[in-house]
């Protein structure tokens, strides 16, 4: 058992001569025993390398694939047929992407490591691609303007008014304004650098843990081209926002104690302290990722604790690494306990919607049709990806499927916390079902990233073994999983993100992405030069626009403050919100006519407590504003129109007659 | 002592405190960016070797010994601005520089004592693969980037410079505006004016309306200013006034005109 691994490296390494990378001392050190019995992986002998597994061919595909889908963006803003669109940005993207999967499933390590890189680079590309220069996303406005109010005060913890929470994580503000302030780049730019930086090192960081729980190479860049189809990867964690960060430093506290548990001395304290170090890192920067970690780790040490005390009773012997996992379980808790109690103390009380309602909704859903989310309902996105977004599940499925079937017989020869974080990766299933939940969708995208790296594990496991089988079965060759990572790909794009966000377009409003305009841009910074950073009342869109650019702080409606009424009623608003909003020192209402014209494209204009929902505002609860005595229209454009309110004449009248 | 002469740490110690140097004297961007790369090339490359210790690499480590630098950094970046954050020091230029290069230094130093001295990096030539597929693929996302349309949005804004006070009836209330253009200049011909208050055309306004000339509003093209001068209503009450200023349906300003007896 101990000489198994070093029998594989040199199969690696003597197979593969061209294709070598510089292990150093691997070549000739042996690994460290593994002292709780783990099987011998299946290790098929790397595939030779043709000439489209070759370097040149790859790397020039991958140029192509990436212009390509430069067309697809360019199609997209010009508007036009959906299908076209959709149809070149994934020739783009396949073309780019299968050369370079074919590559790292040839099983060459060296082949593996720079193919898991340029997947590293492909998976982020269409977002960069999508708004290089300045946010675009909601959450990417949010800590934008964080990192500037870092910047200009000298001081974190700011307030922020498009999310709130992100004031007491510090962590991508504080981490850009110190790439900012030593690069020089712009404050944007350095988000981009420290997004990527952060991307890659989530695909290593699952090489490196699928490496130590799979005691196979090849497993590594498996799992890590596995985990890149997640339906987070290549939009939502590539955006300027806390999640993308956090992820990484989540993936490698995992790693770093995996590898801690299977060590010893030194090197064991030494992994476990950097785990500890990514640990409070992630607590710094992303509330989400910490729970989700928190809950992994509640799981994790509680089959690693009971499989430690059966195999004590029944061998006298502690398993290692039980001890690895509670210290790194107790800190994640005990640091997390501590930076809620005293820092962000709202993180409770922001978070719980997420998961109360969702699985509220969810029960409804049988009962209240009208309350359920419609499953990529209207939407420019063509049927064979809705087709494929729903196959996804499937084909991930029937690989979760053979996994329990291969595993079952072999249980116990696996090691816990493998087990354990295989086993986590089935919470994709269940996340799956509560994208039929409105708010859930919300909670499901967000779960896929982390499941999916028990989904990258089980992957990792199962693929080579149906490999390695003699004779090779048509289901585990080449051409049949290259369409189901087509399948995968493909579909999980699709079920992440919706069309504004994946692709620019002309003005649509009622989007996050497509209803920003300079418009609204440049009337928020002519309001902030005259009036200051002064709190507005405006639609959750052109609110982005204010916040991001100008700074302006914006009312957040909710059914305690509706602050909608001024705008989404036809009449004046109570005198409850009147004097709330005076008090508060909303002075000034900014209105963008479009709400007028159409409906909003994701349904509200003021968020989930908007009452017309679905409905475009009715012009007249615009045009009432200039004949109202509390509101003076100072500025204007063609579509933007913004008010300075003085709600102490609420109820006045105006001289009907002029002289 | 020789060893440590001879080894890279001295380089590395040298190149944190020129790239210090860099930051702090707000060197070009470009040239940051290199500082930028050396500091975190030599805090992140320290730490992972005081991690591993004197080991070395094993087979498990290769792609950890890869990756790991990456993660110091980030942990290190936010380490730096949440220490200065609690010493009450501005998270500004001199304050990332100089932590982030006290830091640096510190780490070659103790990897120097826990690791060993570094060795230079070998085989060079095998980065020539990887360095000429980076140009490929940057080129490729410039041109990719440089397809999409160019989108200028063309319009002009309208404001009034303050609202009115409270005036008494009969006064004459001057209101100035400021039109300005975006994506393309303002016409040159003056654009009427007219006032419009409760409801009645000012049969006679004083306007004035001045050139059009350059402005130094961000993205604005250029601008035009005027004034526009009317008598109050005599009677008491509060009025709404319309000025328009331009032909379209949306060129106007609504204020509140409050007369008192």
């Amino acid at each position: 058992m101990t000489d198994a691994p070093t029998q594989r490296i040199a199969r690696v390494t003597d197979e593969a001569p061209t294709e070598r990378i510089d292990l150093g001392a691997a070549e000739t050190q042996v690994i460290e025993p593994i002292r709780e019995s783990t099987p011998d992986v299946p290790e098929p002998p790397p595939a030779r390398v043709r000439w489209w597994t070759s370097w040149p061919f790859i790397v020039a595909t991958s140029a192509l694939g990436i212009l390509v889908v430069g067309l697809s963006y360019r199609l997209a803003e010009e508007g036009g047929n959906a299908n076209i669109r959709y149809g070149v940005f994934w020739a783009g993207m396949l073309l780019a992407a299968i050369p370079v999967t074919a590559r790292v499933a040839t099983g060459d390590r060296a082949g593996g490591a720079w193919g898991v890189a340029l997947l590293g680079v492909l998976t982020y590309v269409p977002k960069f691609l999508r708004n290089p220069d300045g946010p675009a996303y909601h959450d990417e406005y949010a800590h934008w303007r964080q990192a500037l109010d870092v910047l200009g005060s000298g001081q974190l913890f700011r307030p922020n008014s498009i999310i709130p929470i992100v004031q007491y994580y510090p962590g991508t503000s504080g981490i850009t304004a110190a790439v900012h302030e030593l690069t020089g780049l712009s404050v944007f730019s350095a988000g981009q650098l420290v997004l990527f930086t952060s991307h890659m090192l989530v695909l290593f960081g699952i090489v490196v843990l699928a490496q130590v729980h799979l005691r196979s190479p090849t497993a590594g860049a498996l799992a890590a081209l596995v985990y890149a189809l997640n339906p987070s990867e290549m939009y939502f964690d590539t955006q300027y926002a806390y999640e993308g960060i956090a992820i990484a430093l989540f993936v490698w506290a995992l790693a770093l104690t995996s590898i801690a548990a299977r060590s010893t001395g030194r090197r064991r304290v030494a992994a476990l302290v950097t785990a500890l170090l990514c640990t409070a890192a992630c607590l710094a920067t992303h509330h989400l990722t910490t729970l989700f970690m928190v809950l992994l780790l509640v799981v994790v040490v509680a089959v690693v604790s009971v499989r430690g005390w059966r195999t004590r009773r029944r061998e006298g012997r502690v398993p290692e690494g039980v001890a690895v996992w509670w210290i790194l379980f107790g800190g994640t808790v005990g640091m997390g306990a501590l930076w809620t109690t005293f820092v962000a103390t709202p993180t409770l009380t922001y978070l719980s919607p997420y998961f109360g309602g969702s699985v509220e909704q969810l029960s409804d859903i049988n009962t209240e049709q009208d309350t359920s989310r419609v499953v990529l309902a209207p939407s420019p996105q063509p049927l064979w990806e809705r087709g494929l977004t729903a196959l996804a599940p499937v084909v991930v499925g029937i690989i979760c499927l053979a996994a329990i079937l291969m595993l079952r017989k072999v249980l116990k020869q696996w090691r816990a916390d493998t087990l354990v974080l295989m086993a986590y990766g089935l919470m994709y299933f269940p996340a799956v079902l509560f994208l039929l939940a409105p708010s859930g969708a919300e909670g499901a995208r967000r779960s896929w990233a982390f499941t999916y790296l028990g989904i990258a594990l089980i992957a990792a496991f199962v693929i080579p073994r149906w490999r390695a089988r003699r004779p090779v079965r048509w289901w585990s060759r080449g051409p049949v999983l290259t369409l189901a990572f087509v399948v995968v790909l493909v579909g999980n794009v699709g079920g992440g993100l919706n069309d504004p966000y994946r692709f620019p377009g002309p003005f649509r409003w009622g989007t996050d992405t497509n209803s920003a305009s300079a418009e609204a841009r440049t009337v928020g910074e002519q309001l902030a030069a005259r009036a200051g950073r002064v709190r507005v009342v405006a639609d959750r869109y052109t609110a982005l626009q204010l916040v991001g650019y100008s700074g302006l702080r914006v009312a957040a409606p909710s059914e305690g403050f509706p602050a909608w009424e001024l705008v989404q009623t036809g009449a004046d608003p109570n005198p409850r919100l009147a004097a709330d909003l005076r008090g508060s020192g909303f002075d000034y209402l900014v209105v963008d006519t479009r709400m007028a014209e159409e409906a909003s494209f994701i349904g509200d204009n003021y968020g989930p407590t908007d009452p017309l929902i679905g409905q475009a505002t009715p012009r007249e609860n615009l045009d009432r504003l200039d004949r109202v005595p509390w509101a003076s229209r100072i500025i204007t454009t063609e579509h933007l129109r913004v008010y300075k309110l003085d709600l102490f004449l609420l109820g006045a009248n105006l001289v009907e007659d002029g002289p | 002592m020789r060893t440590f002469l001879r080894g890279v740490t001295p380089a590395l110690l040298a190149g944190v405190l020129i790239a210090t140097a860099l930051v702090l004297f707000q060197a070009p961007a470009p040239v940051r960016v290199l500082a930028f790369a050396v500091l975190a090339l030599a805090a992140g490359l320290s730490a992972s070797r005081i991690v591993r210790g004197r080991a070395g690499l094993t087979d498990d480590d290769a792609d950890v010994g890869y990756s790991l630098p990456g993660v110091v950094v980030l942990v290190l970046m936010l380490a730096v601005v949440l220490a200065l954050s609690v010493l009450g020091i501005a998270i500004d230029t001199p304050g990332i520089a100089w932590a982030t290069g006290a830091s640096a230094f510190a780490l070659v130093v103790v990897a120097h004592v826990v690791a060993g001295p570094p060795a230079w990096p070998t085989a060079p030539r095998r980065a020539l693969g990887p360095v000429l597929a980076v140009v490929v693929l940057c080129a490729a996302v410039a041109g990719a980037a440089a397809m999409r349309p160019a989108q200028v949005e063309r319009y002009t804004q309208l404001s009034v410079d303050e609202t009115p006070p409270s005036v008494g009836g009969g006064e004459r209330v001057s209101l100035g505006w400021t039109l300005l253009g975006y994506g393309s200049a303002l016409p040159a011909a003056e654009p009427p004016v007219e006032v419009v208050i409760g409801g009645r055309r000012l049969p006679e306004v004083d306007a004035e309306t001045g050139a059009v000339t350059a402005t130094g509003v961000q993205g604005a093209v250029d601008q035009r200013r005027g004034t526009v001068a009317f008598t109050a209503p005599d009677g008491a009450g509060i009025y709404d006034v319309h000025v328009k200023v331009g032909a379209a349906d949306w060129s106007e300003i609504v204020v509140r005109l409050v007369v008192n007896q």
